[in-house]
């Protein structure tokens, strides 16, 4: 055995993860700086093992739940915020739609007239009636819409403790 | 605390409202926690935070535990990825195994027993320091609190051998700075 083999295997011999062989030994017994090495690995080994861990400071759990309860608010508020953010695009959404409805409808107006007043250079009937009820209705329907969701979803966001009762 | 009382503990914990049982679980791991990521952490001002943050993870992860392994085995992963992340942050604190004050190189085979062993402890810990990441963490787990080459082996996903090789590696490293 050489001291490549035997420094290959002292670490392992120290720690007591392979039982020294004889060719091991007598390498040692006869090598000094062999020896001297796997005295060296033997304190290694002790000074390990007698190595303390700091324990965890008294408040530590403590600490560690309120950290989580913090955690957890901070998830809340974002969920908070993003769904408020929704709710105010969506109501700008329908706003815009609405306006652009009622728009249209005075459009639609100037176009029956327009039909209206052909009809009547032809003496016929106009083929449309001037109607704005249409618009009216769909916008109606849109915020209805606009806020069942909004009822739908704050229902959804009650805790469920609250939901149960 | 036995298997089915920790199962019982992590269903407990996984509904996400029992603070009791979360708080249960953190008093059963903290010194576990604490003391490794005392030893692996580069910042000691920073041990409390990531002591905590483990926790935190813990229970961010814990509905997603599918239990597969040992509850144990996981903190250990995640103590070792928040000690890995916390490392790859930081810069690197001057631990020089020489100190420069003239004091030569250790014998760690030929020191008188009381003052020995404190110089050749405070001489370690500066070793340890500089060891690769995976090392220091097989070393401050295995010796810190005992925790057997099998659960390492699940933790790090590796061979049982090779954890053993690794951690003779990480001696042999230790033993070589100490005497060089």
């Amino acid at each position: 055995m050489t001291c490549a083999d035997v420094r290959d295997l002292i670490e392992a011999v120290a720690a007591g993860d392979e039982p020294p062989s004889p060719a091991f030994e007598a390498h040692v017994g006869a090598c000094s700086a062999c020896a001297a090495a796997l005295e060296a690995a033997r304190r290694v080994e002790r000074a390990l093992a007698a190595f303390a861990a700091p324990p965890a400071p008294p408040q530590f759990s403590r600490n560690v739940l309120a950290a989580i309860r913090r955690a957890r608010w901070q998830y809340d508020n974002r969920v908070d915020r993003a769904f408020n953010l929704a709710i105010l695009a969506g109501v700008a959404i329908v706003a815009v739609a609405a306006v652009s409805l009622l728009n249209l409808s005075s459009v639609s107006r100037v176009l029956l007239a327009g039909i209206e007043a052909l009809a009547d250079a032809r003496n016929q009937p106009a083929p449309w009636t001037r109607d704005s009820s249409v618009p009216i209705a769909l916008t109606t329907m849109m915020f209805a819409t606009a806020f069942g969701i909004w009822w739908w979803a704050e229902r959804r966001s009650e805790p469920r403790e609250e939901r149960a009762q | 605390m036995d298997e089915s009382d920790e199962q019982a503990l992590l269903e407990r914990c996984r509904g996400g409202q029992d603070e009791a049982a979360f708080g249960e679980l953190v008093e059963r791991y903290k010194d576990l926690v604490y003391g490794m990521v005392h030893r692996l952490s580069r910042d000691r001002s920073q041990v409390d935070d990531l002591a905590q943050d483990v926790f935190l993870k813990v229970h961010r992860g814990l509905p997603y535990f599918r239990g597969e392994a040992k509850l144990s085995t996981w903190i250990y992963r995640i103590v070792f990825n928040v000690c890995s992340q916390e490392r790859s942050r930081t810069r690197p604190v001057e631990l020089p195994l020489d100190p420069g004050d003239g004091r030569p190189p250790i014998d760690p085979g030929r020191l008188d027993a009381a003052f020995g062993d404190f110089e050749l402890r405070d001489r370690l810990e500066r070793a340890m320091a500089e060891l690769p990441d995976n090392y220091r963490f097989l070393v401050a787990a295995h010796y810190l609190k005992g925790v057997d080459y099998k659960a390492l082996a699940e933790a790090l996903d590796i061979p049982i051998g090779t954890v053993k090789t690794h951690l003779h590696r990480a001696k042999r490293l230790l033993r070589e700075r100490l005497t060089s």
